[in-house]
């Protein structure tokens, strides 16, 4: 097993790749729309993707750009806030005042649950192993790092993935994941959500 | 070892589990037809509503209809189980559910803010009505919730962070909910009908349930949470895999070190749609387990969605306190490709442990293995 530690930043404005900073055109969902279509491309399942899925494609693709993993040696978890709160008020938003409108799209409505962002990664991947997700009030390192290392009392995996990622909505978000394998310290995941 | 020191089922049967399990052995069923117009739907469904009237628990703030329906199961869970304070700082609470108050979106509660949408919020709300000093945790796996909830739950027992964690598993019937799995097709206008040929898809409904954990070993007969396990399909979204690759490989693990003459009974997700029983067929067959009787409750509740995996467990385990194996409500004649034991009524048992299996959106799949032992 090799020895890997990456970590990735984005929010609406950046990306930090190992805390290098990636050259990225404009903001928001635009930003990765752009990233998508000059750094991976090839996948147009990643167009019907909600705000949420995106982020997180975006993040665990750059993660593990160039590395050969077996999907079944990764356990995903993510942590966020606002869960799928953007997509929820969209589909809310469908829903007229009478009985008679229109019945909603089931389109958008699959994207009203936060832990379907960790299936769009694991159908990605080939990921088999454990996907979890979390809802914490804040971004608090310590936390989100004792959650990311739970998957380490299963015996299967060698790699552990994710951790915080909230999308306020399409143009406002935030993702500090990880990709680290098993030998990782809890104090090192806590460092890098720190960061 | 993680024993279950106390639990509750607040649902359409009963305001706790000695009645919820009451009305589920006298063959009840929760299930009835609910006006479209009650909703604000276009068709009617048949589901299952919990009377809130007659919920019982002390409130020291302003709470919506579903943090009632949580605090309520909390509340009669903590009776009876003095071994656990709810207000100690070696206490975590953690909840279930997939969408909480989404319905303040819609329909907003005097003297609730509406940022009590957010999940995190309406967890402490929770934790805050019984003086809890920790940071709520919510598990919002789809309709795994329940079961991944109980399995975090072991973990931070068992590495020592806390010694006591109370889950609660809570949904409610909404709107938002209803209309999204009509547009899904997936609603039943029948009641559903688990593992069976006629089956036509899955009922809804509503529940809190409750299962309080703990380190602290007590003398006598502990039911446990023995193991446990989480795995994806990788293979879609928003339904199953059909070679049910994340069921099985999370029962793999779930039952690695334990004798399979020993398992009482799978109770399975049995939601009742084509594909959700299939799949489970499909892996129950390809774990080796095909010779264990498999029950599912939905036929009694319809799913309860992030409550599911709490409330079925506890039923389960107080059928088998009782030597009993629950029957699967609708099932007659089998309707999946391969062989299973369904029960389809009242049955003896004197095993002592079981598996709770689930499957969800997003591709994710959990079973754990519960067992029932003396502890020293």
């Amino acid at each position: 097993m090799k020895t890997i530690l990456r970590q990735i930043y984005i929010t609406s404005r950046e990306v930090l790749l190992d805390r290098k900073p990636l050259e990225v055109d404009g903001n928001g969902r635009e930003m990765l729309s752009n990233i998508y279509r000059s750094m991976i491309g090839g996948y147009p399942k990643f167009h019907k993707m909600d705000p949420l899925c995106r982020l997180g494609f975006i993040a665990a693709e750059l993660l593990l750009k160039g590395l050969e993993i077996d999907g079944d040696e990764i356990a995903l978890t993510v942590v966020g806030r606002d869960g799928s709160l953007a997509t929820d008020l969209r589909h809310q938003s469908t829903l007229g005042a009478d009985s008679e409108s229109l019945l909603p799209s089931p389109a958008i409505f699959v994207y009203t649950l936060p832990n379907i962002v960790t299936g769009e990664v694991a159908i990605r991947h080939n990921i088999h192993g454990e996907t979890s997700c979390y809802i914490l009030n804040e971004c608090e390192p310590a936390d989100v790092a004792r959650l990311v290392m739970l998957p380490l009392m299963d015996s299967s995996p060698r790699y552990l993935l994710g951790g915080w990622i909230n999308c306020t909505s399409a143009d406002d978000f935030e993702c500090r994941w990880v990709l680290a394998d098993v030998s990782v310290s809890v104090n090192q995941l806590i460092e890098i959500y720190k960061q | 070892m993680i024993s279950i020191a106390g639990v509750n089922i607040t649902s359409s049967l009963g305001l706790t589990a000695r009645d919820t399990y009451a009305a589920v052995g006298r063959g009840q069923s929760g299930l009835s037809l609910l006006k479209g117009d009650f909703l604000g739907v276009q068709e009617d469904i048949i589901a299952s509503r919990v009377d809130d009237t007659l919920l019982s628990a002390p409130i020291t703030e302003r709470v919506t209809r579903l943090e009632r329906m949580a605090i309520h199961s909390v509340s009669d869970a903590m009776k009876g189980c003095n071994a656990v304070d709810p207000a100690s700082v070696d206490t975590i609470f953690i909840i279930s559910t997939t969408k909480g108050n989404i319905d303040i979106l819609e329909h907003p509660v005097d003297g609730v803010p509406t940022s009590r949408v957010a999940l995190s919020e309406m967890a402490s709300v929770i934790a805050r009505e019984f003086n809890n000093p920790n940071k709520p945790l919510v598990v919002s796996n789809a309709c795994i919730s329940g079961v991944a909830a109980i399995l975090t739950a072991r973990r931070l027992l068992a590495t020592g962070v806390y010694k006591n964690a109370i889950v609660v598993g809570v949904d409610e019937l909404t709107r938002f909910t209803v209309s999204g799995f009509q547009s899904f097709k997936a609603l039943s206008p029948e009641e559903c009908r688990p593992f069976d040929r006629n089956r036509t898809g899955l009922n809804l409904g509503e529940a809190a349930a409750t299962m309080i954990l703990t380190t602290k070993h007590r003398s006598g007969e502990s039911w446990l949470v023995e193991n446990g396990a989480v795995r994806n399909d990788a293979n879609h979204i928003s339904g199953p895999s059909r070679t049910g690759e994340g069921s099985y490989r999370a029962l793999q693990e779930a039952i690695k070190d334990c004798d399979i003459q020993q398992i009482a009974v799978i109770n399975a997700h049995g939601t009742a749609t084509p594909y959700n029983d299939e799949m489970e067929s499909i892996a129950i067959d390809r774990a080796g387990l095909s010779a264990v009787p498999v029950n599912a409750l939905k036929g009694f509740f319809g799913h309860t969605l992030g409550a599911a995996g709490v409330l079925e467990s506890i039923l389960t385990m107080i059928s088998l306190d009782e030597g009993i194996l629950l029957p699967t409500r609708g099932y007659t004649n089998s309707g999946v490709s391969r062989p299973l034991d369904v029960v389809d009524e009242v049955r003896p048992t004197s095993r002592r442990a079981f598996v709770k299996l689930m499957s969800g959106f997003g591709g994710c799949n959990a079973a754990l293995l519960f067992r029932k032992e003396a502890v020293q």
